[in-house]
């Protein structure tokens, strides 16, 4: 074993050497895969009115059709084509997941931008605020924030990224805080520079990795989110597909009788969500090692 | 030490106070009340019994009058009483309780026993592949959906096993095997992500132990392997995984609401889902403060479980 670990040191050493893309590509066939499969879910949720066979609440001739060739996953209790429904799903599942991280990380990473830049009573007043967020899982948290503000995508993604953003509040505020006394920062300030360009255009650069980083982690745990949410009902309502609610509401009452109804969107769900975690697994551990293991 | 325990004490307890202006504004925040549905109940009602009923739950005052009402009464004890059965929000939640917890431990149990050795193996194995393999079967653990687990275990449990939750709930004390055999399944369930997180994170502990200087020095002294396995890493290891256990009780409590939903349990998650669709202020709001109360307490102690074992903490 001993030398097992020798290996591994010197790999490592010799991996940051060589940064070369192709390196980096012939490493990770695991990440590539994982691209390639986001890539074709997110190609599939923006052509969806293209590749569908049916729409995603047309009644075909066939209810409760097992899988077969005209109908590879089967149709539903209302006739529906379960293929066209979950390619109509993946829309508002990435919808969903992008729109939530977007507004998460940009959001967190700016208060959490101005707590460590500012300080003072302003830091302890935002940190006190993250705390609140965080005093909840982040699901529960979003459960009762979506239960408040009624069920509908935007609502939901609102809810998911209140959830999310305490982590890059929190990371963001400590990198603005490592970087806040480097002598570049001193010098910007003493040649008059306003602290809003200081923020944005010395310190955001510094912030930007680990926070890229935090967003494509947290993506996975967004579509997981909303898939929970609207399979418990408080998330996507019953009209527009997502691979949460395709699983409750009148689906649940015949899924013994029909259980192809519940195998698809459960299988793409759990491939996008395990494609974003191995790609946000991959870019922690390449650009910034010290967040290994942070949630 | 002191002023360190006093600071923790302070900011647990604002968040606790943020944590009631969330739950209640945003609870709150929804048109509609819960009164047309208690009079639904019962036929013929007119808009003189409406406006009776909501004076008498005090539902027509002014939401800050509202919240100010409920934090008096949750300073003397009282979380006040259920709109729809009258009993006590405290009564409520005792008779629930019990089946999220006895999920809640037998989910952490199953992820102790599955998800610390997975995060060693895929840390300290030899073999390229066979980390590879653990590494991505636990990132799979963590992205499988534990609602659609569920379903597919009662869909297919049937099909295949004959195997059927049972349907009525039984109690630990009365029925323990059937308790048993009621829970065992949906802990499982919980279990799986549960397990998937913590092997992660035990992952990334042991490989930065395992960088360390001493450990170079263990090898170099010609320790076995064993020894520097169980002496030297895993016991510096365990440090940080003490602080995992706050995320842990936050994923399982997570767990439980969805878990509960699938395999009809009668716990707290269920109780928080149906209030939430009954619009049952008192006891949503109840449920979820107790979560929250109880996560900042987990949290709370972790931190000074982790500030007695690590001196550097205390310091900084």
């Amino acid at each position: 074993m001993a030398a097992v670990v020798y290996d591994e040191i010197t790999t490592l050493r010799g991996r940051r050497r060589r940064s070369s893309l192709g390196a980096w590509v012939r490493k990770q066939p695991v990440t590539i895969a994982s691209l390639g499969i986001m890539i074709v879910f997110f190609g599939v949720a923006v052509f969806a009115n293209q590749l569908a066979p049916y729409g995603p609440n047309q009644p075909t001739s066939a209810y409760f059709h097992p899988p077969s060739p005209s109908f590879p996953f089967g149709t539903d209790n209302l006739g529906r084509d379960i293929l066209s429904r979950v390619m109509y799903g993946a829309r508002t599942s990435l919808i969903a997941g992008v729109l939530s991280v977007s507004i998460g990380t940009l959001v967190g990473a700016l208060i959490g931008m101005l707590a460590g830049y500012i300080g003072g009573v302003v830091d302890i007043i935002i940190q006190r605020l993250v705390d609140v967020l965080m005093s909840l899982p982040g699901i529960l948290l979003a459960l009762v924030v979506a239960a408040g503000l009624g069920a509908s995508l935007v609502n939901v993604s609102f809810a998911i990224a209140l959830a999310l953003l305490p982590v890059s509040a929190r990371i963001a505020r400590g990198s603005t805080l490592s970087v806040k006394v480097a002598p570049y920062i001193e010098s910007a300030r003493a040649v008059g520079a306003s602290w809003l360009r200081i923020v944005f255009r010395y310190i955001l650069p510094n912030a930007a990795a680990p926070i890229l980083v935090i967003g494509s982690v947290q993506l996975g745990f967004a579509i997981l989110a909303e898939a929970s949410l609207s399979y418990l009902g408080l998330g996507i309502p019953l009209g527009t597909p997502s691979w949460g609610n395709m699983l409750s509401g009148s689906a649940l009452l015949y899924i013994q009788r029909a259980p192809w109804v519940g195998v698809a969107p459960g299988v793409a769900l759990t491939l996008v969500v395990l494609a974003a975690n191995l790609i946000g697994d991959a870019a922690r551990d390449s650009l910034d090692p010290r967040l290994r293991g942070a949630a | 030490m002191r002023r360190y325990l006093g600071q923790r004490l302070l900011f647990a307890g604002v968040s606790l106070l943020g944590l009631t202006v969330l739950v209640f504004v945003f609870l709150r925040a929804v048109p509609g009340d819960a009164v047309a549905q208690v009079l639904g109940e019962s036929a013929g009602s007119s808009p003189q019994q409406v406006a009776e009923l909501r004076h008498t739950l005090h539902l027509d005052d002014p939401l800050p009058v509202q919240y100010v009402r409920w934090i008096g009464d949750l300073l003397h004890g009282d979380m006040g009483r259920s709109i729809f059965t009258g009993h006590t929000v405290i009564y409520e939640i005792r008779e629930r309780i019990g089946a999220t917890f006895e999920l809640a431990i037998l989910a952490l149990l199953f992820s102790v026993l599955f998800g610390l050795p997975l995060g060693v193996v895929s840390a300290m194995a030899g073999n390229a592949i066979v980390r590879q393999v653990v590494r991505i079967t636990s990132i799979l653990g963590l992205a499988l959906p534990n609602f659609w687990i569920g379903t597919m275990v009662i869909v297919f449990g049937v099909r295949w096993f004959g195997w059927a939750p049972p349907t009525q709930y039984r109690s630990i004390t009365d029925h323990p095997l059937q308790n048993l055999e009621q829970f065992i399944i949906p802990a499982l369930v919980v279990g799986v992500g549960l397990a998937a997180s913590l092997s992660r994170m035990t992952r990334s502990t042991v490989l930065e132990v395992r960088r360390e200087d001493y450990i170079r020095t263990a090898f170099a002294k010609g320790l076995k392997d064993k020894s520097i396995l169980m002496r030297h890493i895993l016991r510096t290891s365990m440090i940080p995984v003490v602080t995992l256990f706050a995320i842990q009780v936050g994923i399982v409590v997570a767990g439980a609401v969805v878990i509960e939903n699938v395999f009809s349990l009668p716990g707290s998650g269920r109780l928080i889902l149906d209030s939430i669709s009954k619009k049952d202020y008192p006891l949503v709001e109840g449920v979820i403060l107790l979560y929250g109360i109880f996560i900042i307490f987990v949290n709370l102690l972790t931190d000074l479980v982790y500030c007695l074992l690590d001196p550097r903490v205390r310091l900084a």
